[in-house]
């Protein structure tokens, strides 16, 4: 049914983006209607303009922050079948998420401005700790399924989802899915301590396609751990379709309360833990893995 | 029309404040922020995305360029409040719905936006005093990063390359690892969130590392949270329980400060309400438990402590042992909170931030290394 | 299809040209960004996805951090100052012209192979037996082993070794690294003489200066 999914992907961003941001706004001691007075003024603001920016970069960087994430969800399985099963859907994923990078280095960039700069390299710095073990993660999963695309990978879980038997694998996800979208404790980007980073010189409707973008990036991520780990649309009485959505709600959920609870995270201290330990412990996860599977 | 009107009373009903403390503004901002909390808006943490200017006291001329600036880089549709040092809550609240009905205005808002059009920033105008410029707007700064001197091709290589814009390029230095990159001038503050208002750490950045550091203040020293102390100097009779309140709250205070800069919004949020509540008189029995479990969580951090372990490293000790410092004072102030007996000794000293401290930090250190000393000019001036 | 491929290559031509015409640093990256995704979406349209996507994932990681070294090297990262940013033009043209001639001739004048039967279900799985075959743990025990050999490469790069870092006789509980921004991690700064990898792509300040 493609129309249908066709039109349920960016529904579904927009919803369960709106929905994460209700909820941080309430773990954050704001009313749950923040969101959408926040739209509302970021309609209304005046656009803000630095001296001498790269505007064509600007624009590229703002815009490819919304599209990266909607471009990533195509492969995502909504109910049965994704909107483009392709049938390497996790390479894919992985692809589309990776143009985040560019989006946000282009805007630190463009803007001319200190603080966005500073913010744009702590995100390139961010990209490589989080990568590889983000990677390999996936590659776990991949092998696994014996397959990269992502309905297989549901397919494979049908006996006992792939969280049971690669916790560390999925952990390891949870952290990069955090990283990827820049949120909470990986949100040094974009942190208070830099003005608001990459986004500081962003306002009006610039700034409403970053959040928009950072919060759809935030839903695919969490929407990708189901299929990969967390067994698609399977459960006992449900159409799979609310399975899957109560699952990406879950994660989503889990993904937004990590925020309030975690101080930052700062990438000079983190990427000794990232390549010293992720990575070893995610190449293990995948020997276990291959050993089973073989 | 109707939709423009319609958008800006939704978004007037939730503001963005952000909070600017001048001289003698503490107790204002104190109120103001509980105010805030109490109204259930967010604060806009980074000043950018504030609607909403809360200037609390009675800024000297070098700071009041300062706000102006902060003021006039604010994007419509915008509001701002100023609340004298003594404003009491009341007055606050009115003050915030008034602001509350200008940001609906439409036509205001639109006489406002119009005033300022066609004005663009450039670095040839005199606007007040230059030095004052936030960072944060950035205009006082060339994104340039760094660039390899070609020893070679010696001669024709100039180190002034013009004034693209009318902003000089950054000039070049060697750094720490033996590259030679741009030097860039950025003033650090002083405004700026989660920041001791005032405060202005003159830094030459490379990359994002600070290679030199100066300080100053653009205001004099703050007697709110020593007042106590003060006032029994002066002869008043002055009890234990009221220093220990005073005391908590400005140790909470700090730590709110040190949390939200490390990221720890929920935590920083917890400190913050305590705060409210002790400066509300809320009894020692409603307070005692809240900040047990407050401290529990703070201290029980690893992540926490593995951020800010060796950041600021004094012979004292580090941002760590600062932190579990004003935790552990503050818990004995609030045990001290049923303490009748007459007060006397010397009020709490405040840490002095030296300069040398910054340099060769990169910025998210100095900002924590900052925020865990939470300095004062009282200290400096004494 | 040819509509596509032909889109794409003149897409990408076209990119790779701006890579040079362009002032700022940072567009010129991006330029070659852009013509190297054009070539990797060219792949998908000849049914090699996992290339395609494997060129598109690896090319934006790659091309990130060529921004990052482009602007920390090159002058005039910005496009700011009108600069000419070019040596050698017309050696670099007569150069550049004669290979796309030679590649261009070599393609035309080949006789390719026609397809003899159908592609097959899962190319990406048969184009894998086909390069790698009967090797294949050979390989991914290979794959392993490059990316330790990096990432030690880098490790010996550093001029502060084990000693440095974790005190005399290695019992320090916590290495001592310039993180914190403790003097004693300022350690030895090699003279700036030292650092004479220029290769000669800075930027000429005057435009009017000929290429040498």
């Amino acid at each position: 049914m493609l129309d249908a999914t066709l039109l349920a992907l960016p529904l579904a961003l927009v919803t369960l983006g709106l929905a994460a941001a209700c909820l941080d706004a309430i773990l954050g001691g704001a009313r749950a209607s923040a969101p959408f007075g926040e739209v509302a003024r970021l309609l209304v603001q005046q656009r803000r303009r630095t001296l001498l920016p790269d505007t064509l970069l600007l624009r590229i960087g703002v815009v490819s922050l919304v599209v990266a994430p909607v471009l990533a969800g195509i492969v995502i399985p909504l109910a049965d079948a994704p909107v483009a099963d392709l049938a390497v859907g996790i390479v894919w994923f992985n692809a589309m998420e990776v143009c985040v990078w560019g989006s946000l280095w282009l805007t630190g960039w463009s803007v001319n401005s200190v603080y966005p700069l500073v913010g744009a390299y702590r995100f390139v710095a961010q990209g490589l700790a989080y990568e590889l073990p983000h990677m390999f993660a996936l590659i776990t999963v991949a092998l696994g399924a014996g397959s990269l695309r992502m309905s297989d990978a549901v397919q494979a879980q049908q006996g006992l989802w792939f969280v049971v038997w690669m916790p560390l694998a999925f952990l390891i996800y949870l952290v990069s899915a955090l990283a990827m979208a820049f949120w909470g404790p990986m949100s040094q980007p974009v942190s208070d301590d830099l003005a608001g980073g990459v986004r500081a010189e962003l306002s009006g409707p610039d700034r409403l396609l970053f959040q928009a973008g950072r919060y759809a990036l935030l839903v695919v991520a969490a929407a990708a751990a189901v299929p990969l780990f967390l067994g698609g649309g399977a459960g006992p009485v449900l159409p799979s379709w609310l399975w899957v959505l109560i699952k990406t709600t879950a994660v989503l959920g889990l993904l937004v309360w990590i925020r309030h609870r975690v101080p930052a995270i700062r990438m000079d201290r983190f990427t000794q833990v990232s390549w010293l330990v992720l990575i070893p412990l995610s190449l293990v996860q995948l020997l276990v893995v291959g050993i089973v599977v073989v | 029309m109707g939709v423009t009107e319609w958008l800006l009373r939704r978004a007037a009903g939730h503001p963005r404040p952000f909070v600017v403390s001048a001289e003698h503004g503490t107790r204002a901002r104190l109120l103001g922020e509980a105010e805030i909390a109490r109204r259930r808006w967010r604060p806009a943490e980074p000043a950018g995305e504030a609607n909403l200017l809360l200037v609390c006291g009675a800024p000297r001329e070098e700071f009041d360029d300062a706000i102006r600036t902060v003021w006039d880089d604010m994007p419509g549709p915008r509001a701002r409040v100023d609340l004298p040092g003594d404003a009491s809550s009341g007055s606050i609240g009115q003050s915030l719905d008034r602001a509350v009905v200008h940001l609906a205005d439409k036509d205001a808002q639109w006489r406002d936006a119009a005033a300022r059009a066609g004005k663009p920033w450039s670095p040839g105008e005199e606007r007040h005093s230059p030095d004052a410029d936030a960072p944060r707007h950035g205009h006082g700064s060339h994104a340039t990063h760094g660039q390899e001197h070609d020893e070679h091709e010696g001669g024709h290589h100039e180190h002034h390359m013009g004034n693209p814009g009318g902003l000089p390029m950054a000039d070049r230095g060697p750094d720490r690892d033996g590259l030679s990159l741009d030097r860039l001038r950025v003033p650090m503050g002083p405004i700026l969130s989660d920041w001791p208002c005032g405060l202005v750490v003159e830094s030459v950045l490379q990359g994002d590392v600070i290679q030199e550091a100066t300080v100053r203040w653009m205001r004099s020293g703050e007697s709110f949270w020593s007042e106590p102390w003060d006032r029994a100097a002066a002869g008043h009779p002055v009890t234990r329980a009221e220093a220990g309140r005073r005391r908590a709250a400005a140790h909470l205070d700090s730590l709110g400060r040190l949390l939200s800069v490390s990221g720890w919004s929920g935590a920083a949020r917890r400190a913050r309400t305590l705060r409210d509540r002790l400066l509300a008189d809320v009894p020692r029995d409603a307070l005692a438990a809240p900040y047990r479990s407050f401290e529990r969580q703070v201290r029980r951090s690893r992540t926490l402590r593995w951020m800010l372990r060796d950041v600021g490293s004094t012979e004292d000790g580090d941002a760590v042992s600062r932190l579990e410092g004003w935790l552990t004072w503050t818990r004995a102030a609030i045990e001290s909170l049923e303490d009748e007996t007459p007060l006397d000794g010397e009020p709490p000293a405040r840490n002095v931030l030296h300069p040398g401290l910054l340099v060769g930090v990169e910025l998210a250190s100095a900002r924590l290394i900052i925020a865990s000393l939470d300095p004062d000019p009282a200290v400096a001036h004494a | 299809m040819a509509a596509a491929f032909w889109i794409l290559a003149v897409g990408s031509v076209a990119a790779g040209v701006a890579v040079f015409v362009v002032d700022s640093m940072a567009r010129a990256t991006f330029a070659l960004l852009a013509s190297l995704l054009a070539v990797g979406v060219a792949f998908l349209l000849i049914d090699l996805e996992y290339l395609g996507v494997l060129i598109i994932l690896m090319m934006v990681m790659e091309m990130l951090i060529m921004a990052v070294f482009m602007i920390m090297y090159m002058m005039n990262p910005a496009g700011l100052m009108p600069m000419k940013m070019v040596h050698n033009n017309r050696g670099a043209l007569i150069i550049s012209g004669s290979v796309f001639v030679l590649l261009a001739a070599g393609i035309l004048l080949t006789s390719w192979p026609r397809r003899r039967g159908e592609p097959p279900a899962d190319p990406t799985h048969e184009l894998g037996l086909a390069i790698m075959g009967q090797k294949m743990l050979v390989m991914m025990v290979i794959g392993v082993a490059i990316l330790a050999t990096m990432i030690s490469t880098v490790v010996l790069t550093t001029h502060r070794g084990r000693y440095d870092r974790y005190g005399e006789d290695l019992k320090r509980r916590r290495p001592l690294d310039p993180g914190p921004g403790s003097e004693v991690a300022k350690g030895p700064v090699p003279p700036a003489a030292e650092h004479h990898a220029g290769h000669g792509s800075c930027g000429s300040p005057d435009p009017r200066e000929d290429s040498r």
